[in-house]
């Protein structure tokens, strides 16, 4: 009876898993072999320069975003979490703002921001004489991404700085440890888990990104855009499909990796 | 023991009118001075919201008193040195044991943040993990070590930079009942050989008694009785006390020359039970529980239950009458 309805409970997620992500994804594995190049298309991925040269791209913003937005919010949320000032509770629910803007309103706020006629635009032309504007390149990418990547990080680091005890603190506190140690010694070990969980969430949403590198750009190759072109305007479909599984396969790949070496970290102490 | 372990260290610890408001106007303590010499145990007893961690945590250089008030070791005033500088050793409720570090990185986590060299350090811990009996167990990550041996890890961290004094915050009272008076008396042995200044906190009486060389019995923000143990459980300051401190029957009644209202205190080894006779207070026996040393029974009188001993091989039953005397030299009147 316990074991009937065991198996009751895991239906659910075995149809999901089925329908959604087996089903897809080992119908699309037959669909880049079925191209002009072959099974090659696969090994294009790699030895294609311009393929390569755009993983190499995506790798470097997700990454990029990814530290930024740890760093970031890893001081932020211990800020946020242990001290009480007016508006604070205002500020967190306007953290959780941004969670629900599409990638498109995303670039688009990066273009006011940072675009020919921005805000960086104007001051700089009227402090220096000189626009800066970087909307349309990957610095444009990266800062739209922590745009809506850093809220999500800051909450999720927040809810594990509210649940670490407190007494750790002090306990390091009276044996002389300064804030700095503090924070290597015992905070950063506290919140790893944490902070890999947040940090694989968000480079998984930086590699597969499109929205915001589709407004702000015709001149970003990051990986999901090149996917579409190929797909939609190329109709490159065999390639499309290969460039899709890369993109899969490499970012679980990075974050094993990541998680693995975090991993040993913690253990090492 | 070698001399060095024997020798008392730390410091005497004077604490002058200080108090602290909270923000709100919530008065945790009043305006209290305090004065332990170096080398004792002061155990802080009362109820949670008695100020007894708030005062635990003036003296750590967690919390500062308000304006006026002063923390003084050794007769060096410290109110203003923050707790980093104040060389304090602190055992937590929780242990607050680093659970990245082994057994030995936990212990010797102070002396690497003094700089202390790895050799000299490594021998420190090793002969700390020696004295608590946890030697073996020396490279386990802390999360593989039972409660009470990672309250004694806590203990040995904290003793390990030589603090001038040794504040615990309830350091029993994440154990189970069996294991917290086992450890009592450990605890007890091993504060008296380190022979160090201390402050427990602990709102467990049977506790208090078997640590502290002095209680201090706290009420509502304020020290109601200081003394010895003996002191606090024979000569209870007031009410308070004597209701908080062992078990105690009241009963009400009259004071005579101004008829005021008073509860007449008396523990249950003061009260003689005897056969009833004429012109004695009788009692009824609602309940008898036979301990092995002795047997507690539980009398009503008039309407209220008295608690009191007799030796075990009286065969004393529910449903007995019993006459019933107190021995006044023991009993305690307090106006209500």
């Amino acid at each position: 009876m316990t074991r009937r309805f065991e198996f009751l409970l895991l239906l659910p997620a075995g149809v999901f898993v089925l329908a959604f992500l087996l089903v897809p994804m080992a119908a699309l594995v037959p669909v880049a072999g079925s191209g002009r190049l072959g099974w090659s298309a696969y090994l294009a991925v790699v030895t294609e320069p311009r393929y390569r040269a755009t993983m190499i791209s995506t790798l470097v913003v997700a990454a990029a975003t990814t530290a930024l937005t740890l760093a970031i919010a890893t001081v932020a949320a211990q800020f946020l979490a242990s001290r009480r000032f007016p508006g604070r509770d205002l500020l967190v629910a306007m953290l959780t703002f941004p969670l629900a803007f599409p990638g498109v309103v995303v670039g688009f706020m990066v273009i006011l921001l940072s675009g020919r006629l921005g805000l960086v635009a104007q001051a700089s032309e009227a402090l220096f004489g000189e626009r800066i504007v970087f909307a349309y390149s990957l610095g444009g990418l990266l800062v739209g991404y922590l745009y809506f990547s850093i809220p999500r990080v800051i909450l999720t680091v927040m809810a594990a700085v509210e649940k670490l005890d407190p007494a750790l603190v002090e306990a390091a506190r009276s044996l002389g440890a300064g804030p700095f140690r503090i924070q290597r010694d015992v905070v950063l070990p506290a919140l790893a888990p944490a902070l890999v969980a947040a940090g694989a969430l968000c480079f998984a949403t930086a590699m597969g990104a499109f929205g915001t590198a589709f407004t702000l750009a015709t001149r970003i190759d990051v990986l999901p855009m090149v996917i579409y072109t190929e797909f939609t305007l190329g109709g490159n479909v065999a390639i499309a499909a290969a460039l899709s599984i890369a993109l899969g396969l490499v970012t679980w790949l990075a974050l094993a990796l990541a998680r693995n070496a975090t991993g040993a970290v913690a253990a090492a102490g | 023991m070698t001399a060095e372990e024997t020798t008392a260290h730390g410091a005497s610890l004077s604490i002058r009118r200080a108090g602290k408001t909270f923000p709100g106007g919530v008065v945790a303590l009043a305006p209290t001075d305090l004065d332990l010499p170096a080398g004792e145990i002061l155990v802080l007893l009362g109820p949670s919201g008695c100020g007894k961690t708030t005062l635990l945590r003036l003296v750590a250089g967690l919390g500062a008193p308000d304006p006026g008030g002063a923390v003084l070791f050794d007769g060096v005033d410290v109110t203003t040195v923050p707790i980093e500088r104040r060389r304090v050793g602190m055992v937590f409720q929780s242990y607050a044991l680093f659970p990245n570090m082994t057994v030995a990185e936990n212990v010797g986590y102070g002396l690497k943040v003094r700089g202390e060299p790895k050799s000299s350090r490594d021998a420190e811990v090793g002969r700390l993990l020696d004295m608590v009996g946890l030697a073996e167990l020396s490279d386990r990550p802390v999360d593989r070590i039972s409660g009470g041996q990672r309250q004694r890890v806590a203990l040995a961290r904290a003793i390990a930079i030589r603090p001038k004094i040794l504040l615990l915050d309830e350091p029993l009272s994440a154990l189970d009942a069996a294991l917290r008076e086992k450890l009592r008396i450990e605890l007890a042995r091993l504060l008296r050989r380190f022979a160090i200044t201390a402050i427990h906190v602990t709102h467990d009486q049977a506790e208090a008694m078997a640590i502290g060389d002095r209680i201090a019995v706290m009420n509502q923000g304020r020290i109601v009785q200081l003394g010895t143990p003996e002191d606090v459980y024979v000569r209870p300051a007031d009410r308070f006390v004597a209701g908080f401190v062992g078990v105690m029957n009241r009963l009400p009644g009259r004071l005579l020359p101004g008829c005021g209202v008073a509860e007449a205190f008396f523990r249950p080894e003061a009260v003689a039970v005897g056969p009833p006779e004429a012109g004695s207070v009788v009692a009824m026996v609602t309940a008898a529980t036979f301990f092995g040393a002795y047997r507690r029974l539980t009398l009503d009188v008039a309407g209220h239950a008295v608690e009191a001993e007799v030796p075990a091989e009286r065969p004393v039953r529910p449903g007995d009458a019993v006459s019933l005397a107190v021995d006044p030299a023991r009993l305690h009147v307090f106006p209500t």
